[in-house]
């Protein structure tokens, strides 16, 4: 039986243009595409710097931008023609929490709103009671008190607990996929921890799938099962996470990996890097865009884009790997 | 849908009197400004309605008296008591303030509003250049050709075009904060718990407008205030309504200085300065209160 | 090695906060420490433990309702602290330079990135040459790495790295003998990162500079720094060599700090911190990280707060060493 995957992204592209009379284009993302299986939750992580197009993505598969090209296909459906009651649905199944937790609550409303508002509109509980039985049982699985955060302003929590209070609200809404736009960057690293094990938690006893967009490899490990890295708008490897840290295979991921500081002073970076290799200085038209800085480059590298193929249970696009 | 919306707008006032009241509280400026003016307009109103007789009338009084007990800020050279006109004047200003603030604000911001939520085509091209253009359209030709085109200008006519560019500035204003806070997540995190656009509208975005809106609004009686004093010095005001400006212009035709009627021309002038400070105060007052930073104190 | 003066920067008992209406709250509290002649001393902590006030303390910058109330900054022959303001303000830039937290917002969007620099050559020699001056600033932009055409353009065509090493190429003008970075590399991506971090590195191998870099990263921290002092609600909690520091934490904050640091070799499980940092209006009883401490004496840490005490090489303010 062909199982339908829960998400499909299928060649998306999206380019900004901007200017009146002398328009420049921008391509944000480049020929994107991956599934996210249905039969078991999985935790997918989508590594990026900045420019890299990971938020235009997060941003297309909510609905909030439109592709150029290409399409999205939620649960074998085009997600560009939901409406209605399908939309409402959609908002269900599929959710997000990000990277601000400020920006994310109210700061006129209390915190209350934010656990109350999916429970009335999605219709999640009958009486009051069980409005507050999830709500008590949803702050449990978060790790915060009632009294701790009911009756307060956003301004009066941290960071942490703010972020806490919206994994609480994933909780009550028990969407299928959750896209989680960094989210804990913003987080001190000691209360870093808690909301990544809570991810964790959800995928491994609520089913619910995660695309985790992150810059910072090393909480990508923490929760990732799988790893897409993307440079520039394109996918460059692709993979089981596990396997891409322990051997990564791109000259970019390398070089991500690399350059990850290492709290122990007796594993100091070795080499030094060529401070004029930090910035790309030329868009190539043709060719890999990887060709400025990687250390490997060829002729063909320069003429010729590389194609995203297997290579031993992964994907990279590297000529490095391949005929 | 309508008793969420009549509920919702109860809830609008009552935020409303709880931030007045929270500012009067904490803000020292605001309380200085608002104290002043409230004491101003509740004299001025008990003044009025001791007097059995209309201040504006002309030829009730010796004329060019100087100040004595039965008249405290003498006579001017119609026979008018200058400190009843001054008190009715005052009185006057700051109903056309209060109403060309209140269309002001309110017209401004639901436009505003509109334009910045909505977006596309709507706002670029309607409301935008709309708001610009009336922001930018010089205030004074303008008055001077409605007031060249009306024979007798009254008081309602004058608050009328007045109105006319009022809104101008709340719009803009009201517009560029719906937009930056439409970029927040809390507006998406509401649609992905399942609210739809009016829902968001009345229960997320509300209760900032609260916020705009008050603050637009004192700013709106003080550009009313010096716009309104400043076309009746130029001649346009309405010659029969006594208001602070008239009052100034009069004694300014009628070369008061020169001639030594100090007590009509500068009590006008005095209190429309400490009208002016008042509402300043209270402008600062409220953007020392507005400002993000307050919350750290809570 | 030993020179005239070994420490270069002396921080003694040094308070600051903010007015807020009501009460003024301490942002730290008798802090502290010394910097020596070249060597890279890292501050760690995370929000709220005053390590940014710290900085700007250090050269007066703090604006109202930030207050210095107490403690002295010895540099070279004067404290920073009590000297009046227009002597710290010669050593601005010249001895002491100071990168913000927000140093990308700090260059002027109207002007060419020449131009900024120019500012600075000129307040200090006035009749320098055009050519000559040109020079210096090619000079400077080059020992980062950055190509001479970025001195003509504007800020905003330049990646927040570039402007980023912009900043460093005016920091080091005038060969300071002492830097303040604090959180030099926020919103950079690891990459460039790693490159301003080494390109930091570089100039206290090069010409000596010392640095005091501030960090909520222990990871970059542990990278750069000889020294370091871990934060935590305003006051110092452990000071020392960074290898003992960092190999063999001693208390119990530095130790969760460590083990908040996802490993990207092993899979240890993470284990992170309760609660919350404290609000400084009302900080805690006794040893301010008691709340959250899991090694917490009861009866003792809640009353008593721990000073600093000498074990081995470092200085622990935790009861658990006494």
């Amino acid at each position: 039986m062909t199982h339908i995957p829960l998400l499909k992204v299928e060649n998306v592209t999206k380019i900004y243009e901007s200017g009146l009379i002398f328009k420049k284009k921008v391509l944000a993302l480049e020929d994107i595409s991956f599934d996210i299986e249905g039969s078991r939750a999985e935790i997918l992580g989508i590594i990026g710097e900045s420019g890299s197009g990971k938020s235009t993505l997060a941003k297309i598969i909510l609905r909030t931008i439109k592709p150029t090209r290409g399409y999205i296909f939620y649960k074998g459906k085009d997600i560009s023609k939901l409406e209605g009651n399908e939309l409402k649905e959609f908002y269900k199944e599929v959710n997000a929490i990000f990277q601000d937790p400020y920006s994310s609550a109210n700061p006129l409303r209390k915190i209350d709103d934010i656990l109350l508002t999916p429970i009335r509109k999605f219709n999640i509980a009958k009486t009051k009671e069980e409005e507050e039985e999830i709500i008590n049982k949803a702050l449990d699985m978060v790790n915060l008190r009632y009294d701790e955060v009911i009756g307060k302003y956003p301004h009066e929590l941290s960071g942490g607990q703010l972020q806490r209070v919206m994994l609480a609200r994933l909780f009550i809404i028990k969407p299928r996929l959750v896209i989680a736009d960094e989210p804990v960057s913003m987080i001190d690293a000691s209360l870093r921890a808690n909301i990544l094990n809570i991810i964790h938690k959800y995928k491994e006893y609520e089913r619910i799938s995660f695309i985790y967009i992150t810059h910072d490899l090393s909480t990508a490990k923490y929760v990732c099962d799988r790893m897409i890295v993307l440079y520039r708008g394109s996918i460059v490897e692709e993979g089981p996470a596990d396997e891409i840290l322990r051997k990564p295979l791109h000259p970019y991921t390398q070089l991500l990996m690399e350059s990850v500081p290492l709290p122990d002073p007796t594993k100091r970076w070795s080499k030094p890097i060529a401070l004029a290799k930090l910035e790309e200085t030329v868009t190539l038209s043709a060719g890999c865009k990887f060709y400025d800085r990687c250390p490997y480059k060829t002729d063909r590298c320069k003429k010729e884009k590389p194609l995203l193929r297997d290579v031993g249970g992964r994907r990279v696009a590297c000529h490095l790997y391949g005929a | 849908m309508r008793k969420q919306i009549f509920y919702n707008l109860i809830q609008f006032v009552r935020r409303l009197i709880k931030n007045v009241y929270l500012i009067l509280a904490m803000n020292k400026k605001f309380r200085i400004g608002f104290i002043t003016i409230i004491s101003i307009v509740l004299i001025c109103i008990l003044v009025i309605l001791m007097i059995p007789y209309d201040p504006s009338t002309v030829g009730r009084f010796k004329p060019n008296q100087p100040p004595s007990l039965s008249h405290i800020l003498g006579t001017d050279s119609m026979g008018r008591d200058v400190f009843a006109q001054l008190c009715l004047g005052t009185l006057h200003s700051f109903i056309v303030a209060l109403i060309v603030a209140t269309f002001g604000t309110i017209v401004g911001a639901f436009l505003g509003f509109i334009s910045g939520y909505y977006g596309g085509i709507l706002d670029n091209y309607l409301i935008r250049i709309v708001i610009d253009t009336f922001v930018t359209i010089p205030m004074l030709p303008v008055l001077i050709l409605i007031a060249s085109l009306i024979r007798a200008p009254n008081i309602w006519v004058l608050a009328g075009s007045l109105c006319i560019f009022s809104w101008a500035w709340p719009a803009r204003q009201v517009r560029s904060q719906t937009i930056s806070l439409k970029r927040r997540d809390f507006i998406y995190l509401a649609k992905l718990s399942g609210m739809n656009s009016m829902e968001i509208i009345v229960k997320e975005i509300m209760p900032h407008m609260v916020q705009w809106m008050v603050a637009n609004y004192v700013n709106a009686v003080l550009w009313t205030f010096l716009t309104e004093a400043g076309v009746e010095l130029l001649g346009l005001g309405p010659p029969t309504t006594i208001t602070l400006g008239m009052i100034i212009y009069w004694a300014i035709s009628y070369v008061a200085m020169l001639r030594g009627l100090w007590w009509w021309l500068f009590p006008p002038i005095i209190m429309f300065i400490v009208i002016f400070i008042s509402l300043y105060l209270m402008h600062l007052g409220l953007e020392e209160f507005l400002n993000p930073a307050k919350r750290l104190s809570k | 090695m030993t020179t005239l003066h070994e420490e270069l920067l002396k921080v003694k008992d040094l308070v600051a906060g903010y007015e807020l209406p009501g009460a003024f709250i301490r942002a730290f509290d008798q802090v502290s420490f010394e910097v020596k002649r070249g060597e890279v001393f890292g501050i760690v902590g995370e929000s709220g433990c005053g390590k940014s006030t710290l900085a700007k303390s250090i050269l007066r910058l703090l604006e109202p309702p930030g207050r210095i109330i107490a403690g002295s900054a010895l540099f070279e022959d004067i404290d920073l602290i009590k000297a009046p303001i227009e002597i710290v303000n010669k050593y601005r830039w010249k001895k002491i330079s100071y990168i913000p937290q927000t140093s990308m917002a700090s260059l002027n969007p109207v002007m060419k990135i020449k131009d900024q620099f120019m500012e600075l050559i000129k307040k200090e020699n006035k009749e320098i040459s055009k050519d000559k001056a040109i020079e210096i600033i090619n000079e400077q932009l080059a020992s980062v790495g950055l190509p001479t055409r970025v001195a003509d353009s504007y800020p905003h065509e330049l990646s927040g790295g570039m402007k980023q090493r912009v900043i460093i190429a005016m920091a080091t003008l005038f060969k300071p003998s002492l830097i303040i970075a604090d959180e030099p590399t926020t919103a950079l991506d690891v990459v460039v990162q790693r490159g301003i971090l080494q390109l930091l590195l570089h100039l206290k191998q090069k010409y000596g500079t010392s640095i005091l870099y501030i960090s909520h990263d222990i990871a970059a921290v542990a990278q750069i720094s000889d020294r370091v002092a871990v934060m935590y609600a305003g006051k110092i909690v452990e000071i020392g060599d960074v290898y003992d520091i960092l190999k063999k934490p001693l208390h119990p904050y530095t130790e969760a700090l460590l083990n908040s640091v996802p490993s990207l070799i092993e899979n240890k499980e993470l284990r992170g911190l309760q609660g919350a940092p404290p609000d400084l209006k009302n900080p805690p009883s006794g040893c301010r990280f008691h709340p959250r401490c899991e090694l917490k004496i009861s009866g003792f840490c809640d009353k008593i707060e721990p000073s600093l005490t000498k074990i081995g090489n470092r200085y622990v303010a935790c009861h658990l060493y006494r």
